[in-house]
């Protein structure tokens, strides 16, 4: 086996008088962790007064086995001291997790039976992935392959399977490519094409106009951003791959931070989902309760894997790498309400623990964004706090 | 209201544009490395693009563009991002911001953090990251060189 180079002593010796002034990767001493955050309390969003579409989203028959899914309340963590070698993941080791999670999560003694209570042959399926933050803290191409043997060892064809997000170019550079991908497809809602040197936007075409979250704010996009955004207004719509292309949906969300809030599985899904999203923020945790209650999250979107073979308590969605722990667990459930509220107390522990402070100003937009579990729970889409949350960690 | 658009590709790139690409390393000044390309250059709010609701830190403290350009040795890949600020108050805020609770580094930039993946460093108004996907002894050797001309280049007027 190679021997490796100590990772806290670089070369810069090594490159020769050519490379004059070389500087030398070195890792300073580790500093004391901070001492815990004061509790404060956090202000009314004035937001929660702002009239929304939303009870037309209520009135809409449930179907389906969606949010918080056939077993409410449950989150299994699997963690494995192998799942990551210098970070990058082991595969054979996901693998196991993933046999020993859908297990605990279903309570089986068959993995096969968890996926089969979920998934029929004949589901199309869109596999939701996190690509920002390309190969350092993007969801894994192991958990990827993972869901996608899992879902042919009970039947389901390669074409029914799809791996989609907001933007083809991210998607693409994070290495989610029909190459990588052999018969499946890689959608991007907004995406580049060029024709005789001429480049444009697309992604109208993937928003069904007849689904959308309607409430009164606007954010005055910038540039190249009115593309990802797709359109202005006061209507975010849906995507038409979650209205029309998918039967059901599998998250697969990274832990991350995301300055004021954390990007786990419901804002994962909220803000990948529709149009016009960015000026969501200014509703705080309100956006992403609400843009998941409507029907086509809350009843397609039937299994969430938060991707904590790699997680961010900084410097989020993209990450800084110095930030970026080998957390090595996986976190199954079919209700991502209690899967927000175990792995929120994760990342938040880790950047207690790392000294990461936050002004006057992060605290008050972190109030405001947390509210999205206690609302996401009087929503029906899961459990937080009205009934104790059932974790069950394993470690493989 | 809806917006459609379309954008004709430019043959040249604006000039700041052009000097801020000229900050990043030479296509073969490091021995069996080569660009990829010429690198790319995002303004404003197409830095949205490329590194998501990221870029909401940069635009809130003055953000101008951003050049990125991937260096590459058969697998083995080196991405380095040149965030040019207005002032350098921005950088400065936007290191600060994104550095909490990682230990300082030395050698590179008036401020900088390391990790086997990336090194952060802050000179002036420009924020750089040089990035690798999988360490090993030949890409950590290249990403201390690489961070070390950019360095250079953007010490210079």
């Amino acid at each position: 086996m190679k021997n490796r180079i100590n990772r806290r002593a670089f070369l810069g010796a090594t490159l020769g008088a050519s490379l004059a002034g070389v500087g030398t990767l070195t890792r300073a001493q580790d500093g004391q962790p901070a001492a815990p955050q004061q509790e404060t309390k956090p202000p009314v969003p004035p937001q929660d007064s702002l009239p929304t579409n939303l009870h037309t989203a209520l009135a809409v028959p449930r179907t389906g086995i969606g949010m918080p899914g056939p077993w409410p309340g449950i989150v299994a963590a699997v963690s494995s001291e192998t799942a990551t070698k210098n970070r990058m993941p082991v595969a054979e080791t996901v693998n196991a997790m993933f046999a020993a999670g859908m297990k605990a999560l279903a309570g089986s003694n068959d993995p096969r039976d968890a996926w089969a209570t979920l998934f029929a042959p004949q589901d199309r399926i869109g596999i939701k992935v996190n690509p920002v933050g390309p190969k350092l803290v993007q969801t894994t191409h192991e958990v990827v392959r993972a869901v996608i043997a899992n879902l042919e060892a009970i039947g389901v064809a390669r074409a029914n399977i799809a791996i989609w997000d907001r933007l083809q170019p991210m998607l693409d550079d994070a290495g989610f490519t029909t190459a990588n991908y052999p018969g499946i497809e890689c959608l991007g809602i907004a995406r580049q094409v060029t024709e005789n040197g001429v480049t444009t936007w697309l992604g109208d075409d993937r928003m069904d106009k007849s689904v959308f979250y309607e409430f009164p704010l606007e954010t005055a996009y910038e540039g190249e951003d009115v593309y990802n955004q797709i359109n202005t207004g006061h209507h975010s719509y849906y995507t038409n791959l979650l209205t029309r292309r998918f039967d059901k949906v599998i998250n697969l969300p990274v832990p991350k931070d995301n300055g004021p809030t954390f990007t786990i599985c419901m804002k994962n899904m909220a803000y990948g989902s529709l149009s016009n999203v960015r000026r969501g923020h200014q509703m705080g945790g309100r956006f992403i309760a609400e843009a998941c209650a409507f029907p086509p999250i809350r009843d397609k979107v039937v299994l969430n894997i938060v991707d904590g073979l790699r997680a961010c308590y900084k410097g989020g969605p993209e990450g800084v790498a110095a930030a970026v722990w080998p957390l090595n667990t996986l976190y199954f459930a079919t209700d991502p309400v209690a899967a927000d509220a175990v792995v929120r107390d994760v990342i938040a522990a880790k950047q207690t623990a790392s000294g990461v402070e936050m002004n006057e100003r992060w605290q008050r937009s972190r109030a405001a964004f947390d509210t999205w579990l206690p609302r996401a729970e009087n929503l029906g889409l899961g459990v937080f706090r009205n009934r104790p949350i059932d974790l069950r960690s394993i470690t493989v | 209201m809806m917006i459609s658009f379309l954008i004709v590709s430019l043959f040249a790139l604006p000039i700041a544009d052009e000097n801020l690409l000229a900050r990043m390393p030479a296509d073969g000044s490091l021995e069996g490395w080569a660009a990829v390309s010429r690198g790319e250059v995002f303004n404003g709010g197409a830095l949205f693009r490329q590194i998501n609701g990221g870029a909401e830190l940069f635009l809130e403290h003055g953000f101008s563009r951003m050049a990125l350009r991937d260096y590459r040795k058969g697998e083995r890949e080196v991405r380095i991002e040149i965030y040019e600020m207005n002032e350098p108050a921005g950088a400065q805020a936007v290191f600060a911001e994104n550095s909490q609770g990682i230990p300082p580094g030395e050698g590179y930039g008036e401020q900088c953090t390391l990790d086997p993946f990336q090194i952060v460093f802050l000179r002036g108004k420009y924020y750089v990251t040089v990035t690798c996907f999988e360490p090993d002894d030949e890409v950590e050797r290249a990403m201390v060189a690489l961070a070390t001309e950019v360095d250079g280049n953007l010490h210079k007027p």
